[in-house]
């Protein structure tokens, strides 16, 4: 008992030991952090008023007379310049990246790409997306050949951001390798350069990798096209494209084509609608609802009747977008030997009503 | 185990937050390629808390969702509030009736806001009620949340990210719970974290640290989750839809559902899939400021507990099941749910033995001093592992106030939840169902 006892007792005393020592890290911890809190904010006080004279007074305002002598100093100005560009307008963005330029903080972060330490890298990447400048888009397509996967999705973000339409080639290189999870953000990168990366994309679309192929045709499918002409290549690629071996490719082709393609590429997407994979059968359907070529509109109530919820939902937002010109029809659904059609023709024409299209 | 479980979970919380950087949900917020998500949130008798919630839920930037409040049968004035604030309006529509539920009244849209749908049923309990939101949800992901949670601008995004990553194998991801007890509120945000005045708020504040954060990170690490909390989780509708949803004769439904997802996909033999937690996604909910109260909800949290534990038995050990049943499913079963058993016969064994001399007064002393002192350090973990990870309380005095309840949770608290619990069992072996009543004080909102 008595060796028990002494046991307990010493257990106690560690277990007494460590609640003081993790309070006492926790008072230490705030306790040295606060003069650089400190500093840092005064710093950064002191930038974001200059910062805001700058833009006030633009060419009168002397650039050169703002101090940075440390590295606190620089850090303090980059985050100040960094939200000023993320909050402003486009048009008014441009001030706050030339003082990032001429305050030494680009060629300071494009060294940093450099850097043996990837977190360094991953962080100058982003932050030189961020400051908007066009000095840093050299450094950043070198940078897309980094070994890092990450340093470089964030160096093609960081391009995106920038918008600089001569990195696009490099940028739809980088899905070949890239793991699936991070190909969407490229896709986004792509749909943000709008009908600029379409020439891209067409290009990439002979790639012999389908997961290239996909994710440009995914991109496509959400790119706003207003200048349809000049798109005869592409259509041609597209159209070969809904008899690829991949679901996701034809479903998504389908999409794109009907975006850019004549109405008389009605008769391939409507072949779709039998396709086995109940994603191309929905992405049709809506396919066929963009295309708005009323020749579809008994292959849309029909796919009403599709078993798969996704296949006959798409059909039914697809029917929408003919408006009144399905009235008649959807009466006429009203008697439909299935209960699913009856039921969806019902919904719609309470949809148009409301809408005052019926 | 404890112990382990922080320190994994400190790890993870580590490595989620370097994580954050490089997740740029910028694009996410912005980008076409989001799919939908649809927010289900039951409702009953929540009249006081269910428009600010509303209002977080709509102020997400979330690029496409949908909001489905399912009233389950109110008997307050819940749908007066909604329907006054929102203007709803009754429509016709249809839906895949896949799970079985109890009668569903009407489908109402709202005039002035496109993305919410409200959903009027006879009551049959949130399992029921949930049940009616995922039959009538339009995307391939939902999310269940409490009517009374508060959620932060971007946790869905944040919550949503290891899903969309790769949508074939990532099947649900739940996010941190925090008190909002004392904390201002303003237009359904989160305007000034505060700690509550009131010491039973303090103590549970800690219990989130350590359960909820560090508990379920450390399960994350594992790839042993178990539960995905009630109030803020994200699933893939198709795959909860196959396995019959959320079970309505349980209080414990969210750890209910997500155990019988990996009992069907382990059956299934399929292993590589996954669930998380995720440290950062925000969600702030109204915690119990009563004795009474609180012992009703920890009541009912162990009923449920006891109640899938019983269910799912077969999982215990059993290595057909991967780390679920040879971890989690066994440490749930040693330490939540014999655990406050074992705790108080600990404690009244101790009390016998001095009692009648078998031991003597030091040594009952000593033994004491060890059983407080070991959750002190627990309780003290828990607030290291806020201030390095989190520092959401940011001003001295609440760390100082954090510290020493964290101190004396362990002289009355702590074994005030054990009855909680030991009744709780007590209860489930009654085959108790009720919820019981948990009437809201509202979020304090700043005065303008």
């Amino acid at each position: 008992m008595g060796t028990n006892l002494h046991l307990i007792i010493i257990v106690n005393f560690i277990f007494a030991g460590l609640v003081l020592f993790i309070i006492s890290f926790i008072s230490l911890h705030r306790i040295a952090l606060f003069p650089f809190r400190l500093w840092y904010g005064r710093r950064r006080n002191y930038y974001e008023f200059q910062i805001d004279q700058i833009s006030t007074y633009q060419e009168e305002y002397d650039i050169d007379s703002l101090k940075v002598k440390n590295i606190v100093a620089k850090l303090a100005l980059e985050d100040v310049l960094i939200q000023c560009i993320e909050n402003s307008e486009k048009k008014d963005n441009r001030v706050f990246t030339e003082v990032y330029e001429r305050k030494g903080l680009v060629e300071w972060r494009i060294k940093q790409l450099k850097s043996l330490y990837v977190w360094r890298r991953r962080i100058a990447a982003d932050l030189l997306g961020k400051s908007l400048s066009r000095k840093a888009i050299v450094p950043l397509i070198v940078s897309l050949r980094d070994k890092d996967v990450d340093v470089r999705l964030i160096a093609a973000r960081a391009l995106g951001k920038i918008e600089a339409g001569s990195a696009i080639d490099y940028i739809i290189s980088l899905i070949r390798d890239f793991p699936e999870k991070k190909c969407p953000t490229v896709a986004d990168i792509l749909i943000d350069f709008g009908e600029d990366s379409i020439p891209s994309i067409t290009k990439a679309l002979d790639s012999p990798d389908n997961k290239t192929r996909f994710w440009c045709v995914r991109a496509l499918s959400e790119i706003e096209i207003t200048d349809k002409t000049n798109l005869q290549d592409l259509e041609g690629k597209l159209v070969k494209l809904l008899s690829n071996e991949s679901n996701r490719i034809r479903a998504y082709g389908a999409i794109s084509l009907s975006k850019i393609g004549s109405p008389d590429k009605l008769r391939q997407i409507r072949k779709l609608l039998g396709d086995g994979s109940s994603l191309v059968r929905a992405k049709a359907a809506s396919a066929l609802g963009i295309l708005r070529n009323p020749e579809a509109i008994d292959d849309l109530i029909k796919s009403l009747g599709d078993k798969i919820w996704e296949v006959n939902y798409s059909a039914s937002r697809a029917l929408v977008e003919f408006g009144r010109q399905i009235v008649n029809k959807l009466e006429q659904g009203l008697k439909h030997p299935q209960n699913i059609v009856r039921k969806r023709c019902k919904e719609l024409l309470g949809e148009l009503e409301r809408n005052g299209m019926a | 185990m404890y112990s382990l479980l922080t320190l994994l979970a400190y790890f993870e919380v580590r490595s989620q937050r370097k994580r954050s950087f490089i997740d740029d949900y910028t694009y996410l917020r912005r980008s076409k390629l989001t799919p939908g998500i649809s927010l289900l949130v039951p409702a009953h008798n929540e009249e006081t808390t269910i428009v600010e919630a509303i209002k977080s839920h709509l102020r997400t930037n979330y690029p496409k969702y949908e909001v489905i409040i399912i009233n389950d049968g109110s008997t307050d004035k819940t749908i007066e509030v909604l329907r006054e604030e929102y203007k709803l309006k009754k429509i016709y529509r249809v839906i895949q009736t896949c799970i079985k539920t109890r009668k569903v009244k009407g489908y109402y849209i709202s005039e002035t806001e496109p993305n919410l749908v409200f959903i009027d049923k006879v009551n049959g309990g949130k399992a029921d009620a949930l049940n009616a939101g995922i039959n009538a949800a339009r995307y391939h992901y939902f999310m269940s949340i409490d009517a009374d949670v508060i959620l932060e601008k971007d946790a869905m995004l944040r919550v949503m990210k290891p899903l969309l990553e790769n949508p074939e194998k990532n099947f649900a991801a739940g996010g941190i719970i925090r008190v909002a007890n004392g904390c201002i509120v303003k237009k359904g945000e989160i305007k000034e974290i505060k700690l509550s005045r009131k010491p039973l708020p303090i103590f549970q504040v800690l219990e989130y640290i350590r359960a909820f954060t560090a508990g379920r990170a450390g399960f994350s690490k594992l790839k042993s989750l178990v539960i995905v909390s009630g109030a803020f989780g994200a699933f893939n509708t198709e795959q909860t839809r196959r396995i019959g949803g959320y079970e309505h004769k349980t209080v414990g439904e969210d750890m209910e559902l997500l155990v019988r997802l990996h009992r069907r996909l382990r059956e299934r033999k399929i292993k590589k899939y996954n669930i998380f937690f995720r440290a950062y996604p925000v969600c702030w909910t109204e915690v119990p400021e009563t004795l009474r109260i609180l012992g009703r909800q920890r009541n009912r949290w162990h009923r449920g507990l006891c109640d899938v534990i019983s269910r799912h038995k077969r999982m215990i050990f059993n290595p057909r099941y991967g780390p679920i049943g040879l971890f989690s499913m066994p440490f749930f079963f040693l330490f939540e749910y014999l655990g406050p058993i074992i705790e108080m016969i600990g404690y009244i064994y101790l009390i016998y033995l001095t009692a009648f001399s078998i031991v003597d007064w030091p040594f009952f002393l000593a033994f004491l001093a060890l059983a407080i002192l070991w959750g002190m350090l627990l309780s003290v973990s828990a607030v290291l592992f806020e201030e390095l990870n989190f520092k959401w309380y940011r001003k001295w005095y609440y760390i100082a106030v954090l510290i020493i309840f964290a101190i004396f949770e362990n002289l009355g608290y702590r074994q005030l939840t054990v009855l909680w619990r030991i009744y709780g069992f007590y209860d489930f072996l009654r085959k108790k169902q009720a919820w019981g009543a948990m009437p809201r004080k509202g979020f304090q909102s700043v005065k303008s």
